[in-house]
């Protein structure tokens, strides 16, 4: 194939954006990874959750922001609106999706292991929650994030932060504490 | 329940349920699939069309040029063998001036040269054909002898236009 003026001309840029999808990939795919399993109910939903975040990003490269915080951000919140989005077909199914986390629970409280019951336990509490009020126990409770910096990542004020966490903890508790033996 | 009392209890059980803490990140394989994925999704950039505003304004002065050439003044040269038309002449006809007495008439009007033609300027002279003596006394013969004016034009077109005026006529 020839290689005409107009494809050399093209080049830097499709070279530059490729470069900086890379390096966004090899940068936040494991953190994401962690993020997405953690907001999902299996491994799977969660590798579509960080590609399909990875592939908002290669079709519309302008919108990420640059520098690493902003577009941390930014890949954060389009996995969490992609879980949200997610979320919402589920609804529709709500009776279907319903009985299954019955079935789950079921299942679950007669696990031999205490550690898989345990695992079983709490994603089958956590998805119980919205996907945002999921993402804000996940970023403060399980990774550690400050209420400031959980605000920033999901673009929400801080105080709309702790009301959610507050609302989760209570939720949680509810579900979670009530059947711990040792509570 | 009250759950500000407890939150240190509930993250602990979070942790000790989290997926996360049992299984292990992507997998080489994994890793490699997703990012080859996520990179050959970039898309071509679109091709810059720097060429089309030329391409628009040639169009657009040779439509200009193809109209004026459609719609302007044609000057076609004569076929051979076509006879040429000679253009429209007008001819310039001095207005005729009021006729002077009879009597002047008779002296002023010089008799017409000899060998000059009559289409000349395309125009024929006045011309007299009768000069009679004046008598006092027959005023009704003199009425009826005077001298009539003729004029004569020629058109390009062939047509020839003759006047004849009375000698009274103004």
């Amino acid at each position: 194939m020839p290689i005409t003026t107009r494809a050399i001309l093209d080049r830097p840029q499709t070279q530059t954006a490729t470069d900086r999808l890379a390096r966004l990939f090899d940068a936040h795919q494991e953190r994401l990874f962690r993020l997405a399993r953690r907001l999902s109910s299996d491994r799977e939903e969660a590798r579509d959750l960080v590609q399909e975040t990875f592939l908002r990003a290669a079709r519309q490269p302008g919108k990420v922001p640059e520098g690493d915080q902003p577009e941390e951000a930014w890949l954060v919140r389009t996995l969490v609106n992609l879980c949200r989005d997610r979320f919402r077909r589920l609804v529709v199914r709500s009776l279907a999706a319903t009985q299954i986390r019955r079935e789950e629970r079921e299942t679950v409280s007669h696990h031999p292991e205490e550690a898989a019951v345990a695992r079983a336990t709490v994603t089958a509490a956590l998805a119980r929650l919205s996907p945002r009020r999921r993402a804000v126990v996940v970023l403060h409770e399980l990774e550690g994030v400050a209420v400031r910096e959980v605000a920033r990542l999901l673009g929400v004020a801080e105080v709309t932060v702790r009301w959610h966490l507050l609302a989760a903890r209570r939720d949680l508790a509810s579900l979670l504490l009530k059947e711990d033996p040792t509570s | 329940m009250n759950t500000d009392s407890n939150p240190d209890r509930l993250r602990e059980v979070l942790k000790l349920g989290d997926p996360v803490a049992q299984e292990p990140g992507l997998t080489a394989d994994e890793f490699h699939a997703m990012r080859r994925a996520v990179l050959t999704a970039i898309p071509e950039p679109r091709r810059q069309v720097a060429w089309l505003p030329l391409v628009a304004t040639g169009s657009a002065v040779l439509l200009a040029l193809a109209l004026v050439v459609a719609l302007g003044p044609r000057h076609r040269p004569p076929a051979p063998g076509t006879p040429v038309q000679p253009p429209v002449q007008v001819a310039a006809v001095p207005t005729p001036r009021a006729a002077p007495p009879v009597a002047q008439m008779a002296t002023a009007v010089p008799a017409p040269e000899p060998g000059k033609s009559s289409t000349h300027g395309h125009r024929r002279p006045a011309r007299e054909r009768k000069i009679l003596p004046i008598h006092q006394d027959d005023a009704p013969l003199l009425t009826a002898s005077l001298p009539v004016r003729e004029i004569q034009f020629s058109t390009p077109g062939g047509t020839r236009v003759i006047w004849e005026l009375a000698g009274n006529a103004r």
